[in-house]
């Protein structure tokens, strides 16, 4: 507990000083009053002795007695009633000032961690409360600690007869002694030192006939016996301030005294109880875990014990005094209050004579008095005793030893009773210091009333002795006495006044022993349900044990402060209330017991509310709403509990407001609702003016709604313009637009004056409670830049009117600022008005018009980047990045582009093309001087102001600059400004189009337009303006493209003036269209009106003529024509072929750029740009003779043509078009688009995913093409009649048939072929034998002569003729190419290592040889 | 062998730190007012400090009634990890409390063993939640 300012001896000596009683005269008093204070007031601040006194006890031994302390007290003074009695109470202790809080450490032991606590270091309060509570106690039987032991009897000189004045007044008081039965005052003994004083003023008296009247006073009553005092050395006007006024700490009780003073209820802090509404309980039981604690019956400190019999409070006196008696009963009231100065007309010498008439008092008349008296009681007991200790051995024999609480107490003793004399004695010898006789005194005395079964008598004995015997060896005590006898009080005589003495001293005695559990348990056992502030005072001690002991209880410790907060609050003890919850709070403060510490905050915040110390309150009102501070647990209350918490809050703070509010300040912080600064987004610049008419729509722009997740793609557009437009030595920053927390914001942020700036904040409603949010304003600042002038309103805002935010929920707020000069823009925060939501349901009756409380207040926001991990300083602490995104540079005005589009389609069939009319106005008040744009899927998305129109020939070589289409290498196009500028209010209007993937699903365009100022000041700024639009794809024809190698050689196309003239071979293009759209399609009837193909050295030509061909749902139809090579002069130029069905046109003469279009292959967007390859330095070696001879191969078997399929269809009464693109690489390759469709529509089992890459040994492979891509090297044609006659009979058994066989190498390789003109195996080559009997087939029995195996080379795209000579035998029609023909590259033969290769050259030829009819016979051979 | 009763049990962690709360009562008694549930916050952080002192003077984990405050025993359980169950009950009931601390303690173990849960952080995990209903309802309330 806290120090008391006594030590526990100090403290039982004050509790049992001798009483001396004061009958004063009126006039006396009078003279006194000069100096606003009454004579018993006068003389108590001087009461104890300074300096050590001398008692002899009976024996004749002198005892020192230190510091002997007499209380004197008006002899008409009675206990005031129990009411007032009551009040007396609790304003002591309320107007009792503390000391500050001291914070100690409370070590860490056990489970717990150290704890700094604010702790009370003295409780002054209880100490005036316990003061007073004995000063109120009224005196009783079983003791005489109470009783006056001298009377002092005061007279004025200046009065007209001082001698006959004394005389009636000691007359009085002898009355009052001698009275029976005995009323109060209560006297010690019938013998009594009664004292005489005369009182001689000063200035107003004459010293001569004070001197007389005293020296007839010294005559009458002895010389011992009487003194004169001499006061009022001074002049009433005359004021000294230098004197110290000891006097007032001894008046606190005098207002409250008075019965008829109303002042205590004007004090502060005392009220009138409270009901109970905090739920705590009032009684209070615990302590070891077995005893179950009977409770406490009701007990009050005032309220006299019921027990009648006992004869302790049985005669309460009313005060009759005779009229005549001059005795000032009803005096004139004092003022109230302690502002006046004591004793003004005292001079120090006046206050040492005060000074020396206690002592004179003392030493001279009342230790002599006390010393006979106990020398006479010592006698008196002594004797008795012997007499009476056999009659009380034997009873003791008869009755036997009973136990307190067996019995009820009935015994009743005569005052002149030997027991009650050995108590008298003992308390004697107590008052004045003689423990060790006292202790024997009380001992006999306890055996005695124990005997006589007096149990009242004997706790007081016990209680008595055992204190006796602490005072005197303070560490050897009965401590069971104490016990023993706090039980007897309470529960055999239920005299609980007393117990709460008992507690009292015992606890002292206890703690000065160092046994603070024990004392805890002593303050504990006294609390009860009635008295709120004897449970609270008691409580608070307890608790303070539990601190100080030995290994201090901190969270008893705070359980009982809360405890005794709550019925410090139930007694009207306010402020008590708030500290003792203050101080409890420290231990469970943000441990996560949110239901307790809610209980605190709000008995805090409603403590502090009503003493109007508001700051406070908010503070704890503040901590229950707040959610932010709940650091393990939201909430846990109920929904009226929250809505009572936040009503109070918000009244509060309306009180708060406009009552303790400074206004120059800013608005103080709202803990409601949730402001997640994190989340809150600045968007710069934000598009204003919607697009005029309805067809016309805006870019999207960058809003507070985008997407942010393409942030990615979007930057790394941004990259490649920025690139484009800088050349890529730049660091490369993202100009943002919209600032949130995922964007990096270490720059601070550019608008232009006069556009808008726009901040989302996140307001979050933690509670059940449903908030209502209004006029919500940003708080910031500006600070314009140097050399401009500031106009009035630097910056414009905007109020958002409000918003309900149910329980819960989350919303957006919106906020703009529009800058009007160039400067510095920082926002610091949102300010709003709160209430809560007028309920419609349980609201307020309908006559009632009290609107809610609305409160305005402030939250700032803070924002911080992210956690930085890159330094190991970084990594060991916690470091956030800067994030500037709330601090705003106002910058000069600059261009602006606005950019619409006419009628963006919503939906598009698979490889639909379309064209849409863009609109882009620079609505800035500077020109533009550089436009650029990216685009995200070039290969689908252009922008182009004209279009370029195809020459309608079938095939055409299209030149370097109208190819550019196919080479693109990056997303971005620049777009031609007239006069490479666009000033402001200009337009220009190109068209965008798009070509949709031919993939169903979603088509996201995505355009970036890059623009530059013109002559922008200081460093190039760009701006940007974002489109996103995603378009939906439905399907609509599937095709498959296939190409095959013909055997057939056909010359190629190519300039005519060239001589030379290559046969190549062809190839068949099949194409197979379905249409696959679905029935709930908007188009689903697809017509397919041409096919287009561009390739280097490929065209296509038709079969055949070809027609549309209408195809509706779930059909096909096959196409077949035929890809001839055609001679390209020019390096890379394309050759764009197309045939058309019909007559039909496309109407969009760009659709061959798409087909270009097709042939990009850009990286993916947000794909890193790929490390430069370290090894791409060297100069690669050159290619070996082998590899080059695969490249020619490769070469001759690449077809690398871009085959489009154009068709058209209808929707919703409009023609449209559109084009299927395959790339074909190869020849013989087969594709088909939508890219195999059922693997799409099942579930296709994945592979396994391998976390170990799985490591194939492959062979080292031959750089060559795999055998069947060399099967097609040489191709053979032959020039021969088709039909000839030959004269078997006459001419000749053979006809001879000479032709040429030409070989055609298809490569760029050098190539020796092999020809063997009668291979073996070959049927029918040497004599038919199967054939005979029937055979459709030509017949192949002819033969080759001359050389019939042949070696032939073969130069690179080179041509060999071959003779040969072929006998028929007879007429018929033959096939002549039954021919073998391998073939070896010369690489190879050098090596030898590869075998030369079979081709693939059948040469399907027949001839018919006929035989000559009779007369006509010609002979074609020789 | 369950006593009906009310009960209030908490886990407290190292920081004197409630990491799990829970109440049980009767099927057939309906629930104690709202209004005194931090008094059971109040009385188990109190008892803390006995836990504390009769910690030491046995080596069993289950350390039987620890404090008493008007009608509410408080029994306790300390794991090794030093982490604190703390029981409120308004009738006796050892060997169910002893039960249902030594399932809990288990139950607690698992929990803490994920390593997804921070220790002495609260526990939010309906699963926890339904096994201390469980084994309330069949050590506890009954």
């Amino acid at each position: 507990m806290a120090q008391c300012k006594l030590t526990p001896h100090e403290y039982i000596q004050n509790a049992f000083a001798p009483q001396v009683a004061i009958l004063c005269s009126e006039d006396a008093d009078n003279l006194c009053l000069k100096n606003n204070l009454r004579f018993v007031e006068l003389i108590q601040p001087f009461c104890r002795l300074n300096n050590e006194v001398r008692i002899a006890d009976p024996s004749g031994n002198t005892v020192p007695v230190r510091s002997l302390r007499v209380v004197f007290e008006d002899m008409n003074r009675r206990p005031p009633q129990p009411t007032l009695g009551k009040k007396l109470l609790s304003e002591v202790v309320s107007t009792t000032p503390w000391d500050r809080p001291i914070t100690r450490t409370v070590g860490a032991s056990g489970t717990r961690e150290a704890l700094d606590l604010e702790l009370q270091p003295t409780t002054p309060w209880f100490e005036a409360w316990r003061d007073t509570f004995l000063h109120v106690q009224y005196p009783s039987d079983h003791e005489f600690t109470k009783h006056y032991i001298a009377c002092i009897v005061v007279v004025a000189s200046t009065s007209e007869n001082p001698m006959d004045q004394l005389n009636r007044l000691s007359q009085y008081q002898h009355q009052q002694l001698h009275q029976t039965p005995a009323r109060f005052p209560k006297w010690f003994s019938p013998n009594i030192l009664k004292f005489y004083l005369l009182i001689h003023d000063v200035t107003a008296g004459d010293l001569t006939k004070s001197e007389q009247v005293f020296e007839q006073m010294t005559s009458m009553y002895g010389s011992s016996n009487c003194h004169m005092l001499q006061i009022n050395s001074r002049h009433i006007g005359q004021t000294d301030v230098h004197l110290p006024d000891p006097w007032s700490q001894f008046l606190i009780q005098r207002a409250s005294c008075d019965p008829g003073g109303s002042s205590s209820e004007a004090s502060s802090g005392t009220g009138t109880p409270r009901e109970d509404v905090s739920g705590l309980p009032s009684r209070v039981t615990e302590g070891d875990t077995t005893d179950c604690c009977e409770s406490i019956h009701p007990l009050s400190p005032t309220v006299p014990p019921v027990d009648e019999k006992n004869g302790t409070f049985d005669i309460m006196p009313g005060v009759e005094i005779s009229a005549d008696v001059p005795v000032m009963v009803n005096r004139p009231s004092l003022p109230a209050g302690t502002v006046q100065h004591h004793g003004g007309c005292l001079t120090s010498s006046d206050v040492d004579r005060i000074r020396i008439f206690v002592h004179e008092f003392c030493v001279r008349s009342l230790i002599p008095h006390v010393e006979r008296q106990i020398r006479y009681l010592n006698e008196v007991v002594t004797n008795r005793s012997r007499s009476k200790s056999l009659l009380s051995a034997t009873r003791r024999w008869l009755v036997g030893n009973k136990s307190p609480g067996s019995a009820t107490n009935s015994v009743i003793y005569s005052p002149e009773a030997t027991e009650l004399q050995t108590r008298r004695l003992a308390d004697l010898c107590f008052m004045f210091g003689l423990y060790e006789l006292a202790y024997s005194f009380y001992h006999t005395a306890k055996n005695d009333f124990k005997s006589d079964q007096a149990w009242l008598y004997f706790a007081g004995a016990q209680e008595m002795a055992a204190l006796a015997a602490f005072m005197q060896n303070s560490s050897d005590y009965p401590k069971r006495y104490l016990e023993n006898s706090l039980q007897t009080y309470l529960n055999v005589c239920k005299v609980y006044n007393f117990a709460i003495r008992s507690t009292l001293l015992s606890s002292e005695v206890l703690k000065h022993c160092g046994e603070y559990g024990e004392a805890a348990m002593m303050f504990i056992k006294l609390t009860s349900e009635e008295s709120d502030l004897l449970s609270a005072l008691m409580l608070e001690q307890a608790a303070h044990c539990f601190i100080n002991s030995q290994r201090p209880l901190p969270r008893k410790y705070a359980f009982h402060m809360t405890l005794a907060g709550h019925r410090f609050s139930k007694a009207g003890q306010r402020s008590h209330s708030l500290r003792a919850y203050k101080q409890s709070f420290q231990v469970y403060a943000s441990r996560g017991w949110v239901l307790a510490e809610d209980h605190i905050h709000f008995t805090l915040g409603k403590q502090a509310h009503h003493l109007k110390q508001l700051t406070e309150g908010l503070e704890a009102y503040t901590h229950l709403v707040d959610q932010r501070l709940k650091k393990n647990a939201s909430s846990q209350q109920s929904l009226s509990q929250q809505t009572a918490y936040v009503r109070e809050f918000i009244n509060t703070f309306h009180q708060y407001i406009q009552q303790e509010w400074d206004s120059s300040t800013s608005l103080p912080c709202l803990p409601l609702p949730l402001i997640d600064s994190q989340s809150t987004s600045v968007l710069l610049g934000a598009p204003q003016d919607p697009p005029t008419s309805s067809e016309w729509t805006c870019a999207s722009y960058v809003s507070l709604d985008s997407d942010m997740t393409n942030n990615e793609r979007w930057y790394s557009l941004e990259r490649n313009l920025v690139e484009t437009s800088h050349g890529s030595s730049l660091v490369f920053r993202p100009n943002l637009q919209l600032l949130n927390c995922d964007t990096p914001n270490t720059q601070s942020p550019i608008v232009p004056v006069n556009e808008p700036v726009l901040v989302e904040i996140l307001m979050k409603n933690p509670l059940a409670v449903s908030l209502m949010i209004s006029d919500v304003r940003l708080v910031f600042s500006f600070e314009p830049a140097k050399h401009v002038e500031a106009n009035d309103a630097p910056v414009k805002d905007f109020l958002y009117s409000g918003f309900n935010l149910p329980a819960g929920a989350e919303e957006k707020v919106r906020l703009e600022l529009h800058p009007q000069c160039t400067g510095k823009l920082l926002i610091k925060g949102v300010i709003y008005k709160l209430c809560l939501t007028p309920d419609i349901t349980s609201g307020h009756p309908p006559g009632s018009t009290s609107s809610p409380v609305i409160i305005e207040g402030q939250q700032l926001i803070e924002v911080k980047g992210p956690r930085l991990n890159n330094t190991s300083a970084e990594k060991c602490s916690v470091i956030y990045a800067c994030d500037k995104r709330l601090e705003i540079t106002v910058v000069p005005p600059m261009s602006r582009i606005n950019v619409t589009f006419h009628d963006i389609p919503q939906i598009l069939s698979c490889g639909e093309l379309c064209s849409i009319d863009v609109l882009i106005t620079n609505i800035g008040p500077a020109p533009v001087s550089k436009l650029l744009l990216a685009v995200s899927d070039p290969n689908h998305v252009y922008l182009d102001i004209e279009e370029t129109l195809l020459p309608a020939k079938p095939i055409c070589v299209l030149s370097d600059l109208e190819t550019a289409d196919s080479k693109i290498a990056n997303w971005t196009t620049t777009v031609a400004l007239p006069n490479g500028v666009l000033n402001s209010g200009d337009v220009i209007q190109p068209k965008l189009w798009l070509h949709a993937p031919m993939t169903p699903g979603a088509f996201d365009v995505e355009l970036l337009f890059y623009y530059e100022t013109l002559n922008s000041p200081g460093r190039s700024q760009y701006r940007l303006v974002r489109h996103y639009s995603s378009i939906y794809v439905e399907r609509s024809l599937s095709f498959q493209v296939s190409s095959t190698i013909s055997q057939n050689l056909q010359e190629s196309l190519g300039d005519q003036q060239e001589n030379k003239r290559i046969c190549s071979y062809t190839s068949n293009l099949i194409v197979e269209a379905q249409n696959n759209s679905e029935i709930d399609s908007t188009c689903s009837t697809y017509t397919v009106i041409g096919l287009s193909g561009n390739s280097e050295k490929w065209a296509v030509v038709p079969h055949s003529r070809l027609q549309g061909l209408q195809l509706k749902s779930g059909e096909s139809c096959h196409l077949c024509v035929k890809c001839i090579q055609h001679l390209n002069t020019q390096k890379h130029g394309l050759i764009i072929s197309q045939l058309h069905f019909g007559s039909c046109q496309v109407p969009l003469n760009s659709w061959w750029r798409f087909s270009l279009r097709e042939r990009i292959n850009l990286q993916d967007l947000v794909a890193d740009p790929s490390p430069p390859n370290p090894s791409s330095e060297h100069i690669p070696p050159p290619p070996t003779p082998t590899q080059q001879d695969a490249n020619h191969i490769i070469d001759a078997n690449s077809l690398d043509m871009v085959v489009s399929i154009l068709w058209k269809g209808e929707r919703g009464g409009r023609e449209i078009w559109g084009q299927h693109s395959i790339y074909l690489k190869n020849l013989g390759d087969g594709v088909s688009i939508p890219s195999s469709p059922l693997c799409q529509a099942g579930e296709e089992e994945k592979p396994p995913i391998r976390i170990i890459p799985e490591t194939s040994l492959q062979p080292l492979q031959s750089p060559l093409p795999q055998a069947s891509k060399l099967k097609h090297l040489v191709k053979i044609s032959a020039q021969f009649p088709k039909c000839l006659e030959h004269d078997f009979i006459s001419n000749s058994r053979l006809c001879s048939l000479e032709y040429e066989l030409c070989l055609h190498n298809c490569s760029s390789c050098q190539l020796t072929t092999f020809l063997n003109l009668c291979p073996e195996g070959f049927s029918g080559s040497n004599g038919g034998v199967s054939n005979h009997v029937y055979s459709p087939q030509a017949s192949t029995q002819l033969l080759y002569v001359g050389g019939t195996v042949r070696k032939v080379s073969l130069l690179p795209w080179g041509c060999s003729t071959v003779p040969v000579r072929v006998l028929i035998t007879s007429p018929g029609t033959y096939s002549l190419g039954v021919f073998y023909l391998t073939a070896l590259r010369n690489t190879a033969v050098e090596v030898k290592s590869d075998q030369p290769i079979p081709q693939a050259c059948q040469l399907h030829t027949a001839v018919t040889v006929r035989q000559v009819p009779k007369g006509n016979h010609l002979s074609h051979s020789t | 062998m369950a006593v009906a009763g009310n009960y209030y049990f908490a886990i407290v962690g190292h920081h004197d730190n409630p990491v799990f709360e829970m109440e049980f009562t009767p099927a057939n008694k309906e629930p104690k007012k709202e209004d005194h549930r931090h008094l059971n916050q109040f009385i188990a952080h109190a008892a803390l400090d006995l836990v504390d002192e009769s910690m030491w003077t046995t080596s069993n984990m289950y350390l039987r009634l620890v404090d008493k405050f008007n009608e509410w025993y408080v029994s306790a359980f300390v794991t090794a990890g030093r982490i604190r169950l703390i029981c409120l009950h308004d009738v006796k009931n050892d060997d169910g409390i002893k039960s249902f601390f030594m399932e809990m303690y288990e139950t607690y173990i698992k929990h803490s063993m994920n390593p997804f849960y921070t220790p002495n952080s609260p526990i939010k995990s309906a699963a926890f939640e339904k096994k201390a209903h469980f084994y309330g309802r069949k050590y506890l309330t009954g």
